[in-house]
């Protein structure tokens, strides 16, 4: 790789080293010019860690040399150095960033992830990890800093200790008002990492989150805001992540507080006459579910009860050009459960209206 | 230092937006109002293209429409193909600006390429096709794109005429990556509208995305074809056809008088085996790119220039495939396409208040929906819908309106759901007319006036605003001279309405 260094690395460790060393100039880089300097060596430090991380260098680094390097980044508290300073780094050498710690966070050692092991016994830098996009907010070039920070993110989910780490943090709950409020980026991005936090490691989120009344009802009114809010992709995406959570089974808790509030299926209903096609289907498929609940409560009997006709009459002409059988199976279940409902019969109706209009 | 500020105990108020959020805000301004949209430039199965003025700096972008409600695609999938744009930055590609959404579109905005795309030169060029030395030039260009785009080990997937862009100048950028590439390479619609002629036979064979960045190596070699001869090889054939016998086939062959070069260079791309197919930085070597005589014409100034002439005189213009105006979530009409009853059940029983006894309401159970939907923007109003006046019909289906009146907007504060989500809990019920005027709604402004107001915006021609115009006049006049005119007026037409909706309802079940 071509590629100078102004001191060359002897060893291993040099990488981190002088990767650590510039990394701390940025707090007293003050002019343009020294900023940029630390910038430039930043980067090729950066780069030149990625390819030995990797392997990417002549000759190939020994098992010994890499784990060398990996002890002297734990040693150096790079990682932390890394997602502080992410926002000073130039765009090529943020992407660096992000492999180095995919890299990092892959990296095994006697079937044991070692960088996932470290990082549980420094929280800390787990927490910098969940606040490093908020910060990316308040920067130029805020959407792709965004990315960049919820990339890392992205991976570190993917380890179980990490997601239960990240699940008691209550900063995970700023990522509801970013899917909303962002640029198209931000929103989508917080979805990801809103739905990868909540479907990957399903244990976790059963047992230690769910299972707390006050994580579910947060969670119920942050999603409901977002489905009742949101742009038209908001809306979407988060009909979706709901769809999907109540599905899981496990997360019978969840399932259960939603169906049972009249609030919720208010919303449901309201999203299920929406004029786009997708939103339509997206809340079906959630508004399935309260129908299709054995034990409705009083409330949401009556809110079914009062639209039986309207939703009868709806769901008539509702999506009828669909060919899937299996929503059609369920549509004609819906129908099947509303038409049982009790007919409202309206004390005063007026027969010489029919002949009317 | 940062950290020290953000490792504080996180478990304080959370303020969902902090002052920091407002860059944001003020970026999420509706792209309408950031962009002028002027023609469209091209289209593709997924969404057309504009050439669009940024209203600020002035700066020409290009402005790729995305509907999202007629892609089934998951929105992920689409909001992956933005983060690859937005991970590349070179002089060889067009660069990456934003994203924004409006209505149920994505907006994508990129650097903008004046001089079409090479397909688009090879359609109105008199000869129908490039020389020699005038495709080297265009693919020693592509190959940069694709030698930055490789290194950054991301895949292209769609190289062909139509995706190599010209700028103004006559320079060449590659562009349109990702976003229609990948739906196409996927294959999974039924409205197969891209063409398979530039296909590797490996992205063919093994649908399960089992290649890699030397698939667009022969997409490269199939459009260095199409540039000379002005066509892909077998372009007369079905593409389904075609798509079948790529891997099946001995790769295609260039046709006609070419130098030995183009075909070698040619021959060279199309190997059929990935592994011994030869990469962009072997290719960008090849003597076909790098005869001295060549060197130094590049560009395609003279091209871009006569193609604008020709555009000119043939009054060329391309129709987009959706229109931008057409929204889903037109103004004035309602968001929703059907209203419900979420009045509490108490009130079924109450028949007391004022409005109805006077009235005697039929169908109380009804009301708190009607009175949402006081506001008389109905979505089949006769000026907008003047051909399918059908009164009797539609209103079966059509909820007609919503509350968005500002005028009753105060009314539902207590919960945190907009008006116009349509979310009136049961204090909808509590909107007696009595109520409403004791909060000092007058009819005439908030309703009538209002009303008319609505007409006039949505009127088409200058002759329904006119009409439109003079009909509130004499309806301020009326009401003027006899107070309490417009009061009647508006509680008659909603019983009126009320009693068609239930005789709908009732009969049409």
């Amino acid at each position: 790789m071509a590629f100078w260094w102004k001191k060359t690395p002897k060893t291993a460790s040099d990488y981190a080293k002088l990767l650590s060393e510039q990394l701390n100039k940025f707090e007293n880089a003050t002019t343009i010019d020294s900023r940029r300097k630390v910038q430039d060596d930043c980067s090729k430090y950066l780069t030149g860690t990625k390819h030995f991380l990797l392997g990417e260098v002549e000759p190939e680094p020994t098992p010994e040399a890499v784990d060398e390097l990996y002890g002297a980044i734990y040693q150096l508290d790079i990682l932390r150095d890394l997602l502080v300073n992410l926002p000073e780094l130039e765009f090529e050498a943020r992407k660096d960033v992000a492999l180095i710690f995919a890299t990092c966070l892959r990296h095994s050692r006697d079937n044991k992830f070692v960088t996932v092991d470290y990082l549980v016994t420094r929280p800390n830098v787990v927490a910098l990890m969940l606040r490093t996009p908020e910060l990316a907010l308040s920067k130029p070039n805020s959407s792709d800093l965004f990315l960049k920070a919820g990339f890392i993110i992205l991976e570190a989910l993917k380890y179980e200790q990490l997601c239960r780490i990240m699940l008691r943090d209550p900063q995970i709950w700023l990522f509801f008002d970013f899917a909303k409020g962002g640029s198209f980026e931000v929103s989508t991005e917080s979805f990801q990492i809103l739905t990868n936090l909540f479907t990957i490691h399903q244990k976790p989120v059963a047992t230690e989150f769910f299972s707390q009344p006050i994580n579910l009802q947060k969670f119920i009114d942050k999603i409901n805001k977002l489905m009742a809010h949101g742009n038209y992709v908001t809306k979407r995406q988060s009909v979706k992540l709901l769809h999907s959570l109540i599905m899981i089974r496990s997360y019978n808790h969840l399932l259960t507080a939603y169906i049972n509030s009249p609030d919720n299926l208010k919303l449901i209903m309201i999203l299920l006459s929406d004029r786009s096609k997708n939103l339509q289907l997206g809340s079906f498929n959630i508004f399935k579910v309260f129908v299709a609940n054995p034990r409705k409560s009083k409330p949401i009997l009556d809110i079914m009860v009062k639209n039986r006709d309207k939703l009868l009459h709806y769901l008539m002409s509702f999506n009828t050009d669909s060919k899937d059988a299996t929503f059609l199976d369920e549509k004609e279940y819906v129908v099947q459960e509303i038409e049982s409902l009790p007919r409202l019969v309206s004390p005063n109706s007026d027969p010489s209206l029919g002949t009317s209009p | 230092m940062i950290a020290s500020t953000t490792l504080l105990p996180a478990d304080t108020s959370i303020e969902p937006y902090g002052s920091h959020m407002n860059k944001e805000d003020a970026r999420s301004e509706t792209p309408s109002q950031l962009y002028d949209i002027k023609e469209c430039v091209g289209k593709g199965s997924f969404g057309d293209v504009y050439r669009a003025v940024d209203k600020q700096s002035g700066n020409v972008v290009a402005i790729k429409i995305i509907n999202l409600e007629e892609t089934q695609d998951d929105i992920d999938i689409l909001a992956q193909e933005i983060y690859f744009l937005s991970e590349l930055k070179a002089p060889f590609i067009t660069n990456y600006i934003q994203t924004f959404v409006e209505d149920v579109s994505m907006w994508i905005v990129m650097e903008f390429c004046g001089g079409g795309s090479c397909a688009d030169l090879l359609k109105h060029l008199p000869e129908h096709k490039f020389p020699e030395h005038k495709v080297a030039y265009i693919i020693r260009e592509v190959l940069c794109g694709l030698e930055y785009l490789h290194s950054q080990k991301k895949i292209h997937r769609d190289i062909k005429a139509a995706n190599i862009l010209v700028t103004n100048d006559g320079e060449v950028k590659l562009g349109d990556f990702g976003v229609s590439g990948q739906i196409m390479a996927t294959l999974k619609r039924t409205t197969f509208v891209g063409t398979p002629y530039w296909m590797a036979p490996e992205i063919i064979a093994r649908r399960d995305n089992g290649y890699d960045e030397k698939a667009d190596i022969w997409s490269l070699g199939i459009t260095v074809i199409e540039l000379l001869t002005g066509q892909p090889p077998y372009a007369k054939h079905d593409p389904m056809k075609v798509l079948l016998n790529i891997p099946l086939r001995k790769p295609p062959k260039l046709q006609g008088r070419f130098t030995s070069p183009a075909r070698d260079f040619i021959a060279l791309c199309l190997t059929k085996d990935p592994q011994s197919r030869p990469d962009a930085a072997e290719l960008l070597s090849h003597k076909f790119l790098n005869r001295p005589t060549w060197r130094g014409i590049g560009t395609l100034k003279r091209e871009v220039d006569l193609v604008k002439i020709l555009k000119i005189r043939t009054n060329y213009i391309k129709q987009p495939r959706f229109l931008v105006s057409d929204k889903v979530y037109a103004t004035g009409a309602s968001s929703h396409l059907q209203s419900w009853n979420f009045e509490k059940t108490q009130r079924l029983d109450v028949k007391k208040h004022k409005y109805q006894s006077r009235q005697q309401m039929k169908h109380p159970e009804i009301k708190s929906a009607a009175l949402e939907q006081m506001s008389p923007k109905t979505e089949k109003s006769p000026i907008s819908a003047m051909q399918s006046a059908d009164i009797n019909t539609p209103m079966a289906i059509t909820p007609m309106t919503n509350a968005t009146s500002p005028s009753l907007r105060h009314y539902n504060q207590e919960k945190d759901f907009d008006v116009s989500m349509g979310l009136h809990e049961g204090k909808v019920a509590k909107k007696h007319t009595q109520q409403i005027a004791d909060k000092g709604l007058n009819y005439y402004r908030h309703i009538i006036l209002y009303s008319f107001e609505r007409i006039f915006e949505r009127a088409r021609s200058e002759d329904t605003k006119l009409v439109v115009n003079r009909l509130r006049h004499l309806f301020e006049e009326a009401e003027k001279s006899q107070p309490g005119l417009s009061e009647a007026f508006v509680e008659e037409v909603y019983i009126r309405m009320e009693e068609i909706k239930n005789y709908i309802v009732e009969t049409s079940i």
